[in-house]
Order: structure tokens, then sequence, then C-alpha cells
């Protein structure tokens, strides 16, 4: 099933979501880095910022977020409008076999490679072989998030997020292999990680 | 200054963070100390090792990490020594028998950990390659 920008085709069921696409995205935004400036947000959610700013001055107001001096957290309101949007506009995916098998693949086997090879990085003091690896890893799920892209339109910015930050890490720039506060290769694993597991309902094993 | 506990250590490092254990259970607890601005007062005690409603905390400069469960390669390791904080993880007390166990039942495991380390004034000494002690202050 073909679930375009964030809303099920007419196939599906009709869902009636809190929020509309533009404020999920925004609120998404924040969840799935847990603490965003604006910048990030527009960077991320591909909107304009006058947009962002607005949505967020809105969803202030009704207390779904809490401006940390010029950075946004989500309050128990926020999370709770982006984990019912999960709920309401991917209920078809998480019905479907594939997209579960998918993610089973992604877990147990990418993802652990992934994690093992940052720490890899991290301890070795920035080893070429190291970065090389993660490298290949993040070439491998660019192409495996494609084909997820099918069913999830919008998990194409994750594959081009990820293509500008290996650029800019060969290009020897090494805050884009992990660092947290730029869109590093780890950052964009980690919030397409938070993603997917919400996407499908599951909690993050802790 | 005695040692009370001690864990897997996320990286080894010279530096030595003091502050009060604040155990933190949700992101709202998280916030609330950011919104107190004595962030950097405390050492932070969580549950797990990929307890990622941590990260504005980590962001905002927290000082230091302590984990219930979880190893060096999770969430928080690798946020640990990207933000150059000293983290131990999977702590335990070191006059007691009880550990973590993966996959168990480990809520009086975790009473007893949070029990003995909260509101405690401590120093995290990380200087080991694997392990790293909690010395509870004076």
């Amino acid at each position: 099933m073909m679930v375009s920008g964030n809303r099920a085709s007419m196939e599906s069921p009709p869902v009636a979501p809190l929020i509309d696409d533009d404020t999920f995205d925004v609120l998404n935004a924040i969840y799935l880095h847990k603490m965003a400036t604006p910048q990030h947000v527009v960077e991320v959610a591909e909107l304009a910022e006058p947009e962002v700013e607005g949505i967020l001055k809105r969803q202030q107001g009704e207390e779904a977020v809490i401006d940390l001096g010029g950075s946004f957290v989500l309050d128990e309101k926020g999370t709770a409008k982006v984990l019912a949007f999960y709920r309401e506009v991917y209920a078809p995916l998480r019905a479907q076999a594939g997209v579960i098998a998918w993610y089973d693949k992604f877990e147990t086997s990418l993802n652990q490679q992934f994690i093992k090879a940052v720490s890899d990085w991290q301890t070795s003091a920035g080893d070429d072989r190291a970065r090389e690896k993660m490298t290949k890893l993040v070439e491998r799920m660019i192409r495996t998030l494609r084909q997820l892209a099918t069913d999830v339109s919008r998990y194409e910015k994750y594959a081009k997020r990820f293509e500008r930050a290996m650029a800019r890490a060969d290009r020897g720039d090494d805050d884009f292999v992990c660092k947290p506060t730029v869109d590093s290769m780890h950052n964009i694993w980690f919030e397409f990680h938070e993603d997917i597991l919400a996407l499908i309902g599951r909690p993050r094993d802790v | 200054m005695k040692v009370i506990a001690q864990g897997y250590n996320s990286f080894e490092t010279k530096k030595s963070s003091e502050g009060e254990v604040v155990y933190l259970p949700n992101p709202q607890s998280v916030i609330k100390l950011i919104q107190s601005g004595k962030l950097k007062e405390h050492i932070l005690l969580v549950q797990g090792g990929t307890t990622t409603f941590l990260s504005p905390a980590l962001t905002m400069g927290a000082i230091g990490v302590i984990t219930l469960s979880g190893a060096p390669e999770s969430h928080l390791g690798i946020l640990s020594r990207e933000f150059q904080m000293p983290c131990v993880m999977t702590a335990h007390l070191v006059d007691s028998d009880t550990r973590y166990v993966t996959g168990g039942d480990n809520e009086e495991h975790f009473g007893a950990m949070i029990s003995r380390l909260q509101g405690k004034r401590v120093r995290l000494d990380c200087s080991d390659v694997d392990h790293g002690k909690i010395v509870e202050l004076d």
C-alpha cells in the first residue's frame, strides 16, 4: 500500500488525525531529535521558516511544545499528538507483513552493524577504515530506505539527508560522522530509528 | 570518600564530574531539571542505556550520567563519548550481590540502586579503561 506524503491513500480506511500534516512534520521533527532548533525543523521538515515559526508559536500556546532558550522540546500534549498521528495514519502499514519484516531485518542486522561501526569509529580516534565501514552501511541504508519510501514517501527525506552528511564527511568534516549537534550520519540514523519504531508502534528496547 | 558503585566505563577520561545524583524517570523530569537552572550541579541517573529522552540534558551541558542497564555501545554510551561526558553504565552497588539481568525482572534491583544513589553527592571516576566508579563524597 502506498502512503502519499504522510497520509494513507484513498484505499485506506478514513483517518482523522488531530493535527494536520505540516503540524505533524514540525512536532515530529522535535519528537525524533528530542530537542530541536527552529532551523533544524526547517531543514528536516522541508518547510519555510515563517511557517515553522507560526506552528511552533501555536503549539506553544496549546502547551504542546516548550521553548528552552531557543530550542524546543515536546511537552506531554505534544508527544501525545505525534503518537496519535502515527497511530491513525500508519495503521494500514502496521498491518502489513512486508513493513514489519523490513523493520525486523533493519533492527537485527543493519542497525546492529551500524552501532558497532559508530563505536569503533569513536574509540579508534577517527580511524579511516571504521569511517569507511560506516559509510558503506549508510549507502546500504539509503538503498533499502528507498524501497520503504514506496510505502512512506517522506522517508525519501532521510535518504537525501544521509547523502548530504556523507558528502560533508567525505570532504573531511568529521562532525558529520557522529556529532549529535549537526545533521550527522549517526544523528540521521538515530532519528530514523525513532521514526520507524513510532510508525510500527513498537517501544524502543532500552 | 568511598566507592559505592561501579559499572562499565563508556570511555576512559581523566575528567572527573561531581554532583548530587538525581533520578530522571521520564521526559518531564528532564525538562524540569533543565528549567531549574541546576542541571550542571547534578549527576543524572537513568534506567536504560538507550534513554533517548535524556538528549536535551546532554545538549544543554550535563556533567555526568549513571545508567542501570546498557553497554558502552548503547545510545547513551555513543552520546557520552561525543559530548566527552563521563558515563558509568549498568552500575551496581559494590556491597551488594544483585546485578542487572538482561531480559529479567530488575525492578527490585533498580529500586535498591535508585534508593542508594538518589540525593547523594558523588564523583564519577572514569579513569579506567573498562570500569567506571561512583565515589560517595563526604
